[in-house]
């Protein structure tokens, strides 16, 4: 990983759309939006 | 990381944080492993590693995926009974965290220095402190 791609403070939070256990789309926008947000990213399930 | 984040659920809840977990899969996979492990967080999907390389995660090297760290990790994670299963997703994918606050600014990152590393709870709640104050 180039530290060159790494998001910096203050830099705005790609926005994406992804599925909930349901198969609901969910935009990552929708969810900050109601409150300050801790975003993990997973290796993965399993 | 997600057993970690779902012990201190009610620490972030008090904190006024959400906490959301995201994976490469299916929703059927979250539903599996997140059920099991964290029941009480929102567990979302993605089909591919897109959202990972737009947050300037990407796959680990050598010394990142075989460090002594990533190897005691997993003696730590086998000796509290988590027993890997059918992996779904990338295990070379670097791990990372974010908090985000309602303008969708980045307000705090961490980067893993290797696939093991995670940030604990209790910096995670000293930074959500700090910006639900």
């Amino acid at each position: 990983m180039s530290k060159s791609d790494q998001l910096a403070v203050g830099a705005s939070a790609p926005d994406f759309t992804l599925l909930d256990i349901e198969g609901q789309s969910v935009t990552l926008a929708s969810l900050w939006a109601n409150g300050p947000t801790i975003l993990t990213f997973l290796r993965h399930f399993g | 990381m997600l057993s970690q984040l779902e012990e201190a659920k009610a620490e972030f809840a008090a904190a006024g944080l959400q906490v959301v977990a995201v994976a490469m899969g299916q929703p059927k996979h979250a539903a599996q492993f997140c059920g099991s492990l964290a029941p009480s967080l929102r567990c979302l999907a993605h089909e591919d590693a897109a959202p990972y390389y737009a947050y300037g995660l990407s796959q680990a090297g050598m010394g990142e995926l075989m460090s002594l760290n990533v190897m005691k990790a997993g003696m730590e994670a086998a000796k509290q009974g988590f027993v890997p299963g059918q992996v779904i997703g990338d295990p070379r994918m670097m791990p990372g965290t974010f908090i985000v606050d309602t303008q969708g600014k980045i307000v705090w990152r961490y980067y893993g220095k290797d696939v093991s590393d995670h940030p604990t709870n209790a910096e995670l709640l000293r930074v959500g402190a700090s910006i639900t104050a």
